[in-house]
């Protein structure tokens, strides 16, 4: 069980496309139009065999995709990105020991077609040294020592130590497509917007771990922008806020940054909260009275995790995360009218897409997402309901003694 | 009552619809050029004649996705440069289909379906690119599909020989280069079918022994091309028909048989209106690839191969056939077989589990007379019903397919409980009289197929085998018919196409 992932651009004519039928039993079809994604187009392998002639290809694409073909070409959405207005991005990597992949998303990131930006590469608590050497072959990469454990340690001295307006955060495990920021810069000619959101396609679907993730939701949000206006904010704070869009491919304004005091330490990888850290600052991004755009121009192609193993693991922290997210505005008084209500909705939508759906698969014998994933994602949100209690705490004896070591720089 | 049949290519300005005399209702095929986009039912209350506003509104209503989609393919296939022109901008930037159902149907109300044919750079388009074929054919220039291979066109007759000569006539007029008509004569009097043949100059087979597999199974033997094109003798194929049923062989080196679209030519009694209802032969508008998965795709239901197509309009690969011992002559219509259409069913089912795959052509269009008498229509629906179930008898005896048991114990019998309750209850459309048809012949279908296969069991493995003759034979053949295939290793006795013995004895 393994996919391929091939991308066509609806701007150059359609080529034959050739398939490697024998490792592979399906192809997943990225479809863009210009800079826009228009969606998927899946099917088997052996539905159409080797090779796949333009006229197939042109059926398959009506089938499935005509109405955002047609919306594309009227919206003239092919038109490339326009160079207008392009303010300094600070591009921020925060890694802890993966030389390997973090080498393929630099020499993504020196592919970009933005004409101003430097690039930042956080070396969170390194054991070794094999993030520095990588770091030596990128002359334009400037690696900043965090020694502090914690991926939003890691992001708030990214931003810390930023010298662009604007800071985009990315993955050391993603690749980042050559227009990103560019689609990325564009949304910032509003002053009103603090944060700007992209679309995270998966890097490769080898193994079922990967196929299960995708299938699950992935790091998707949708093929159309979305403009989340300030006065919204309750609407989604804290439950809705996954739609906004995932850590990976996610960029804030340094004001904004610096008006909120940056991460929470206390959530995130690294910490007791172990996620949601993401979640957590574009939910306060609306909320503190910015704009949040979700523009699924900014491409970038994350690697999940190929073994049932790390996903069993991945699964377990999402629930948690997301539960110490929300354990975090328990006692928000703001919140407190509308709160049950939400849980409601939110559970009864959550718990019909995820459980009941497949469930339904389950007993009728058709393909489904494993069931225990689903479970395990939920005892781990029963589990983290108490940790983000904890994770303060923690946070709070830690800083005392980072601070008597000397591990606190000056500016924090 | 009485159904006016009417078209409207999109392409061109419309022209005015008004009803005739006696009729009470019109059905409109709705096309795009060459590519069908769908029908419409309309029945105008007060007066005889249908506004265009008003059926630029219903086509809107039921029709803007799959226009949306022929409009969008050939987009895409015109190019990027053609793509970026070809949509009829100024349209409030709203989007499609997400949430704005009734939106994107206002905009293909108002700015693609005008009653002068659709809007300027995307009708023009079209219009180049059908003269360009037109011009390239009548040159006899490079073919407009991948590949064109010489066709057999196979019309299997049987004492109908006054709408034959129609037929035949009309299958001349096809503008495909390299093809040649057979006629496999199945009639009870060879003279005048035969008579017809070679005033007609087509090729002609007798078959002896009555019985459409057996027909079928001699056309393949006596085909002088690789594909045999099967249509019945009350279809009117139209004249780009060969072209649009070989296009995907090209794609697809896979294609083992392509359906094509069946569409009634008349609706002028009850008969063939109930049969229209009841399903018809068409099998929708949109083109679709049929393969392995599709047979396989659930544990507890049958591949729906009856979806696939129907006989009337169906290209073979001989040498399939051939491999897998033909139709099986115990099923399909004949005064010596089980009835019904369980013949093309199996042959669909073995394609689809030998891996190969099967396409469905909308564009190929063949225009079909139905019973046009109520005792006529309840003979076939019966047989139908006979043939579907002894199709399903023979998947699990041959095939060792259970689910097909299911499909006989349970799904069945539920789509019968719910036909008779809509029907019943006057919500139901289905013809309702014809369930309790359909539950005998249901019923009728394992017992007439183990009877026939039993039958043969004994006459052949018990009794002593007679001394046979061959019986086929062959007139106005210019060139020898290709050479037969050999046959398999083990020769099995259901396949006769050149084995004359066994229909001779059978007779």
């Amino acid at each position: 069980m393994a996919a391929k992932i091939l991308q066509i651009d609806l701007a150059h004519a359609l080529p034959t496309l050739r398939i490697n039928a024998r490792r592979y039993d399906a192809v997943w079809l990225l479809v863009k139009f210009g800079p826009q994604p228009l969606g998927w187009v899946k099917f088997r392998t052996h539905q159409y065999g080797r090779v796949l002639a333009p006229d197939q290809l042109a059926q398959l694409l009506s089938d499935q995709l005509h109405l955002q073909v047609h919306d594309a070409a009227r919206n003239r959405a092919f038109e490339p990105l326009s160079n207008a207005y392009t303010p300094m991005v600070s591009v921020v990597v925060c890694t802890r020991e993966h030389p390997d992949v973090l080498e393929r998303q630099l020499n993504s990131i020196a592919l970009l077609d933005y004409p101003n930006f430097e690039t930042i590469v956080i070396d969170n608590a390194p054991k070794t040294d094999g993030t520095k050497n990588v770091c030596a072959k990128f002359p334009f990469v400037r690696r900043v020592h965090e020694p502090r454990p914690g991926l939003d340690y890691a992001r708030n001295t990214g931003w810390q130590v930023a010298r662009g307006e604007i800071v985009a955060y990315t993955d050391d495990d993603a690749v980042v497509d050559p227009r990103w920021l560019t689609a990325l810069a564009a949304n910032y000619i509003d002053p009103q917007v603090a944060c700007v959101t992209g679309i995270t396609f998966p890097l490769e679907l080898e193994t079922p771990a990967q196929e299960y993730f995708e299938k699950y939701g992935g790091m998707q949000r949708g093929f159309y922008r979305r403009v989340y206006k300030p006065g919204t904010w309750s609407a989604f704070f804290p439950l809705g806020s996954g739609r906004f869009g995932a850590g990976v491919n996610m960029s804030l304004r340094r004001g904004a940054l610096e008006r909120m005091g940056g991460f929470d330490p206390a959530l995130d990888v690294g910490s007791l909260g172990r996620g949601g850290g993401d979640l957590d600052i574009m939910a306060r991004c609306l909320r503190e009275g910015g704009k949040l755009i979700y523009d699924p121009r900014a491409i970038c192609f994350h690697q999940h995790r190929r073994t049932m193993r790390e996903l069993r693991k991945q699964m377990f922290d999402y629930g948690w995360g997301f539960a110490a997210y929300c354990a975090k505005y328990f006692e928000d008084i703001e919140l407190a009218n509308q709160s049950a209500g939400m849980l409601r909705r939110w559970s009864r939508t959550w718990g019909k897409r995820r459980l009941t759906t497949n469930l339904k698969l389950a007993l009728t014998l058709k393909p489904h997402f494993p069931i225990h994933l689903i479970l395990l994602e939920i005892w781990g949100g029963v589990l983290g309901l108490r940790a983000y209690r904890r994770s303060v705490r923690r946070v709070r004896s830690e800083s005392v003694r980072f601070i008597k070591k000397g591990l606190v720089r000056a500016a924090a | 009552m009485k159904i006016q049949i009417e078209q409207i290519d999109l392409l061109h300005p419309w022209p005015r619809l008004a009803l005739h005399d006696g009729y009470r209702a019109v059905r409109i095929l709705i096309r795009l050029g060459e590519i069908p986009v769908g029908q419409l039912m309309m029945r105008p209350v007060r007066k005889r004649e249908i506004s265009h506003r008003r059926l630029r509104r219903r086509i809107a209503k039921v029709h803007s996705g799959a226009l949306l989609k022929a409009i969008a393919k050939q987009g895409l296939l015109a190019g990027p440069d053609a793509l970026e022109s070809f949509l009829p901008g100024a349209w409030p930037a709203h989007v499609m289909g997400r949430s704005d159902w009734k939106g994107t149907q206002k905009y293909v109300e108002e700015r693609i379906l005008l009653p002068s044919g659709i809007p300027s750079p995307m009708r023009e388009w079209f219009q180049t690119k059908q003269q360009d074929e037109q011009s390239r054919l009548a040159a006899g220039l490079a073919p407009r599909v991948p590949s064109a291979p010489r066709v057999t066109v196979a019309v299997c007759t049987r004492d109908r020989e006054e709408i034959l000569e129609d037929c035949i006539r009309n299958l001349q007029q096809l503008d495909y280069p390299d093809f040649d008509i057979l006629i496999v004569d199945n009639s009870s009097d060879p003279i005048p079918t035969r008579e017809i043949a070679q005033r007609l100059g087509v090729g002609y087979v007798r078959c002896q022994v009555a019985g459409l597999s057996r027909a079928r199974n001699i056309a393949l033997g006596n085909a002088r091309a690789e594909w045999v094109a099967f249509t019945d003798d009350d279809c009117r194929p139209e004249k780009s028909w060969l072209w649009e049923l070989v296009r995907p062989i090209g794609h697809d080196p896979d294609c083992r048989c392509v359906c094509g679209l069946v569409l009634p030519s008349q609706l002028e009694n009850a008969a063939e209106i109930t049969f229209e209802i009841y399903g018809g032969l068409s099998r929708g508008y949109t083109p679709r690839v049929f393969d392995r998965d599709f047979l396989f795709a659930s544990r507890l239901r049958p591949g729906a191969t009856w979806r696939i197509g129907a006989g009337a309009n169906m290209l073979l690969h001989r040498e399939f056939v051939h491999r897998h011992l033909g139709y099986d002559v115990d099923m399909g219509p004949g005064p010596h077989s089980v009835g019904g259409c369980g013949e093309d069913t199996d042959i669909f089912y073995r394609i689809l589990a030998a891996g190969f795959r099967i396409h469905y052509a909308p564009r190929a269009i063949v225009h079909h007379f139905h019973r046009s008498s109520a005792r006529a229509l309840r003979k076939q629906i019966y047989s139908y019903a006979v043939g579907h179930a002894a199709y399903h008898t023979r998947c699990l005896l041959k095939y060792r397919d259970h689910r097909s048991l299911v499909q006989l114990a349970w799904h069945l019998p539920r789509y019968f409980v719910q036909n008779l309750r809509g029907g019943l209850s006057g919500r139901g459309k289905y013809p309702f009289p014809l369930v309790f048809l359909e539950m005998r012949g249901t019923l009728r279908g394992p017992i007439e197929y183990g009877w026939r296969k039993l039958r043969r069991f004994v006459r052949e493995r018990l009794l002593p085998q007679k001394k046979a003759t061959f019986h086929v034979q062959t007139i106005k053949h210019d060139q020898p018919p290709a050479p037969p295939v050999a046959p398999p290793s083990k020769p099995r006795l259901m396949y006769d196409a050149h084995a004359g013995e066994k229909s001779q004895r059978a007779a």
